[in-house]
């Protein structure tokens, strides 16, 4: 702790490094991002100039809708390419696991129990250091966790709580998730505080929030059910 | 409006992009370079990772090791507000939070175990950082715990990657950052959920372009532990080994989710009184509630759905 006095100057650093570090942070990888901010400034000017009509639709009660369907090149081609870590010894690229998207479900309307929800996982093994010759590498380059290459099916897992079980369906379609669905919950609550987990499907418990703060044990559950099916596609 | 889920970082990380005023395909890749930063920060950071960059760490106590932008700055930011909270939140708590339980990779369910054991004089300040070269030194071998301060950074990290969208909402298992308005045009509506009725909210908060974290006592207590007082959880004062008890969940609102997080977790160790000092002191806004449902916040909330 600081000396009296002195706890001011600390307090206000910390807030001041607490900028700081995500500034930092989000430069080093912010040259592979530039491009495509630009891109996205300059097709949203584009999109202004031609459609200057929202395509928004919101029925009351409905928050989500189904997207329209999108070519996959579009978000294939988009692939991130996040960070490139400074190092005092230089530069070191590294890829970042793969991000999936999946199509958004449909809303499960006044039917909160059969929620259908889409949970990306990171599909293969996760690469890392993909580092040209040129580039020097610290000592032992970090490697993210070699993800598992699913086996298409329909697995059902369970997860528990202190409140009870909870069993998810996950689909895999092609190696990766497709969709992860509560099967059945067995919490001594109901299951709509999971709903609004799922935001595909969010019948949310009060319509006058947005968004809860705070882990719910439920919510944990489900996550488990998730990872216990997704153990069983190996 | 577009919405994805991912699992990552043990928890479920929901983004949401109110409206884009661009296509499908720049929100589509800008999604993919905020979940791009929570794996990356995760694959960095973990725990559960031999190969992590923070686990390689571990193994060269006593040396000055180069690091990684990220770690470096998770590192830092951690360092400054264990000295700052006077020890109530500590990085180097890592070793007691195995010794607890806390030590399952949550991909694969695998035990992980360090072979290091802190000693229980090991603190923060047995860590040295050389901001020149950037490299950070153990000076005792010792495990790092970033897991709050981490998932805070990937947090931040993505609500820049959807800046300019401006209306936007993260929320990573219960830590939030709440970009301009939600679908109504309004500041978005969060609920703060209570610490002992899990269906109900114990307030409600209008925020804008701001983070909302809660640590709880409810949240992922030791597995096998199922007492509701005296019970272990998954906060441990750093000073005595021990899980505080005068507070059941404290709720920051701040400008970023790494201070906001590393906050709640100081608040929740130094207490309702103390805690809102820290917060006062700091210019950041926060609610405190006691096992008793007691209530301590600072002025600035703004209430109400």
């Amino acid at each position: 702790m600081a000396q009296d006095g002195s706890n001011k100057k600390v307090a206000n650093s910390l807030v001041a490094v607490s900028c700081g570090a995500v500034l930092a942070v989000y430069t080093a990888g912010y040259v592979r991002t530039r491009s495509a901010v630009e891109q996205f400034e300059a097709q949203a000017a584009e999109r202004r100039a031609a459609d200057p009509i929202p395509q928004r639709i919101e029925a009351p009660g409905t928050r989500f809708r189904p997207k329209a369907p999108e070519p996959p090149s579009e978000w294939a081609s988009s692939a991130p390419r996040v960070d490139a870590v400074r190092t005092p010894r230089g530069t070191v690229s590294v890829e970042p696991a793969p991000v999936i998207e999946t199509p958004t479900a449909e809303v499960a309307d006044g039917a909160p129990e059969a929620s259908s929800i889409e949970t990306p996982l990171p599909p293969s093994p996760v690469v890392a250091a993909a580092a040209p010759a040129v580039v020097e590498a610290p000592p032992q380059p970090a490697q993210p966790a070699p993800a598992p290459a699913w086996k298409d099916g329909t697995y059902l897992g369970w997860g528990t709580s202190r409140h009870g079980n909870i069993q998810a369906e996950v689909v895999i379609d092609r190696g990766r998730i497709a969709s992860a669905t509560i099967a059945q919950c067995r919490t001594r609550y109901s299951c709509s505080v999971i709903d609004r987990l799922p935001p595909e499907v969010a019948q949310r418990q009060s319509p006058d929030v947005d968004y809860v703060s705070g882990a719910t044990q439920s919510a944990n559950a489900f996550y488990f059910a998730v990872v216990d099916a997704l153990s069983k596609a190996k | 409006m577009a919405v994805r889920t991912e699992v990552v970082m043990g928890t479920l990380v929901t983004i949401e992009v109110v409206r884009s005023g661009a296509g499908p395909a720049a929100v589509d890749a800008a999604m993919d370079r905020a979940f791009g930063w929570f794996h990356e920060i995760e694959s960095r950071c973990t725990r559960f990772d031999r190969r992590s960059e923070l686990m390689q760490l571990t193994r060269q106590a006593g040396a000055p090791v180069p690091a990684s932008e990220i770690l470096y700055e998770a590192v830092q930011f951690a360092l400054m507000l264990a000295a700052e909270s006077g020890g109530a939140f500590d990085p180097t708590v890592g070793h007691r939070m195995e010794a607890r339980g806390f030590n399952r990779e949550h991909r694969t369910g695998e035990i992980v175990r360090t072979a290091i054991v802190n000693d229980d004089d090991v603190s923060y300040r047995h860590v040295q950082l050389d901001p020149d070269r950037r490299t950070i030194t153990l000076r005792r071998p010792l495990t790092l715990d970033l897991g709050a301060v981490a998932k805070g950074l990937a947090v931040d990290a993505a609500a820049r990657e959807l800046a300019p969208f401006r209306d936007f909402a993260i929320d990573a298992g219960g830590d939030l950052y709440l970009g301009g308005s939600n679908s109504k045009g309004d500041p978005w509506r969060v609920g703060i959920r209570h610490p002992r009725r899990d269906d109900e909210l114990i307030d409600s908060l209008r925020v804008s372009n701001r983070a909302v974290c809660t640590s709880g006592d409810y949240e992922r207590r030791t597995p096998g532990s199922v007492s509701k007082n005296g019970a272990e959880h998954h906060i441990l004062d750093p000073r005595t080994g021990e899980s505080p008890h005068a507070v059941a969940s404290v709720t920051v609102v701040a400008s970023g989710a790494m201070l906001a997080d590393g906050l709640a977790t100081a608040a929740f160790v130094l207490g309702p009184e103390a805690g809102i000092q820290l917060l006062n002191r700091l210019g950041v806004d926060g609610l405190i509630v006691t096992p008793e449902l007691e209530r301590y916040e600072t002025g600035g909330l703004c209430h109400g759905s």
